[in-house]
């Protein structure tokens, strides 16, 4: 392992003397692919628009979403590819809210234990409604799982060591922020528009409820250089959760009438008891060249059954 | 229709004969790019591609007085793109708590560690200034600010990296 980086003139010679591969033509490659002469290429692009519908209609039938169901046949839990109509707002949102990522960071670094900020800008709320609203919350830090609420420690059996020889490097707990008045998006907007402000905050108290569980662990007993790590995310489990990504390289597997989602190095699953109910996404750092994707998903089944026992 | 033929044959040439140009010098500088921006040696790859062949197939190479700012703005824009696209995105509000970078890619893992720290549009200047040695007023047009604005962030950065760096020192003892 290399030394501590003590100094940012340091941390710049480490920057320019990083080892990075040098590629081969990979471009050059591409490119020449697309150097067809020019009668070949309505052909191709036949083929491949014929291509591209059928593909299409099969992510239409297979990968806009995945249903989860328990061992009695009830869904509990749907993913979903969200509809352009839902995109639009997300999309306007991160892009109003990304120019406002610094004052945010400030905000957030300030922020008293058990405490939380509302924050909205006034362009996002005329655009978007209810959706600019924003809470900034920072995590308590863990270092082990007794830190955590006995409550889901035990009912996820949550561990300090886990499968494939893995130790807990470090966490964060997330506390729940209460229900907000349902005109408080509104209020905020209407007191930003009448001072004139572009942005506004507004102070919150976390409750006691722990909501977000995020859990880092890595291999032990060998150099962090050469380990594997593991980042397991616990939130409470609602009816579904859209997304803007891309199913389409997805599975879905049966074990033990659980079903999973497997795909880009992570498994996701629901634990649902009497009255709690936990999404679980577990995800690996594994991109070596002879990355194995059966090991990566046995590795992951081999986890998440630990908390499903 | 032979005549049109012709012409486009000729155009292509012109073009093919610029790209291969700008191949040859930059390719490895493109990946070294998108490679600290987007922490993963395959993904590096693949947008070095994406960026070739967006270049190849714009009507605008030839129109490009700068054509190497032009070249790593699309690899920016690309990278960034990819970014947003390539996790899995709840529709909730922000609230600070996105997955964390657990790439493992590298040998440097201190390095790796800062780098993990900063955001990509931060490793991007970081990228420009640092590696590539750029001036503030070609790192502006890349990344879509004014100069002085580009100088502000990157000094701004110097003590976010600093302070990164006296966190760790701290933590570990």
């Amino acid at each position: 392992m290399k030394d501590k980086i003590q100094s940012y003139e340091e941390f710049e010679r480490r920057l320019k003397s990083q080892t990075i591969p040098v590629i081969k033509d990979v471009a050059t490659n591409a490119i020449t692919r697309k150097k067809t002469p020019i009668f070949l290429r309505a052909s191709f692009i036949t083929i491949v628009l014929t291509a591209c519908i059928s593909v299409s209609i099969a992510a239409a039938v297979n990968y806009t979403g995945w249903k989860f169901f328990d061992s009695e046949g009830n869904q509990v839990f749907e993913v979903r590819t969200m509809t352009e109509e839902e995109v639009e707002p997300n999309r306007t949102y991160s892009e109003i809210y990304s120019k406002y990522e610094e004052v945010m960071e400030e905000i957030q670094k300030d922020i008293p234990k058990g405490q939380f900020k509302y924050f909205l800008v006034k362009e996002a709320y005329e655009e978007i409604g209810g959706y600019a609203l924003t809470m900034l919350i920072n995590g308590e830090k863990i270092e082990n799982v007794e830190q955590l609420p006995a409550d889901i420690r035990e009912f996820l059996h949550l561990k300090n060591e886990i499968p494939s020889d893995l130790v807990l490097k470090a966490g964060t707990m997330y506390y729940d922020v209460p229900k907000s008045n349902a005109n408080l998006s509104e209020d905020m907007y209407k007191e930003a528009k009448e001072k004139n402000l572009e942005y506004i905050i507004k102070d919150g108290k976390l409750t006691t409820e722990v909501s977000d569980i995020n859990l880092h662990y890595e291999s032990k007993g060998m150099n962090v250089e050469e380990g594997r790590k593991i980042q397991m995310m616990i939130r409470p489990g609602s009816e579904q959760m859209l997304t803007t990504g891309n199913l389409a390289g997805y599975t879905q597997l049966t074990e033990d009438g659980t079903n999973f989602l497997y795909g880009d190095h992570m498994i996701y699953f629901i634990k649902e008891g009497d009255s709690q109910k936990f999404l679980i996404s577990i995800s690996t750092s594994w991109r070596e060249d002879d990355f194995d994707e059966e090991e990566e998903k046995a590795a992951l089944l081999a986890i998440a059954k630990t908390i499903l026992n | 229709m032979y005549i049109n033929r012709t012409e486009y044959r000729l155009e292509e040439l012109n073009e093919e004969t610029s790209i291969e140009e700008l191949l040859k010098q930059y390719q490895q500088p493109i990946y070294i790019y998108c490679y600290n921006i987007l922490r993963n040696p395959h993904d590096a790859e693949d947008a070095v591609q994406e960026v070739f062949l967006k270049a190849y197939q714009s009507k605008r190479m030839i129109e490009i007085d700068n054509r190497r700012a032009w070249l790593y703005k699309i690899a920016y824009n690309h990278c960034l793109n990819k970014l947003r696209k390539k996790s899995l995105i709840e529709f909730i509000p922000f609230t600070g708590k996105e997955k964390e970078s657990m790439n493992d890619s590298h040998h440097d893992f201190e390095l790796n560690y800062i780098l993990s720290k900063l955001k990509p549009k931060e490793r991007a200047l970081i990228v420009l200034r640092i590696i590539e040695d750029r001036d503030f007023s070609e790192i502006a047009i890349i990344l879509g600010i004014n100069a002085a604005t580009a100088r502000k962030r990157f000094e701004r950065l110097k003590l976010k990296i600093q302070k990164v760096i006296e966190r760790r020192m701290h933590d570990e003892g």
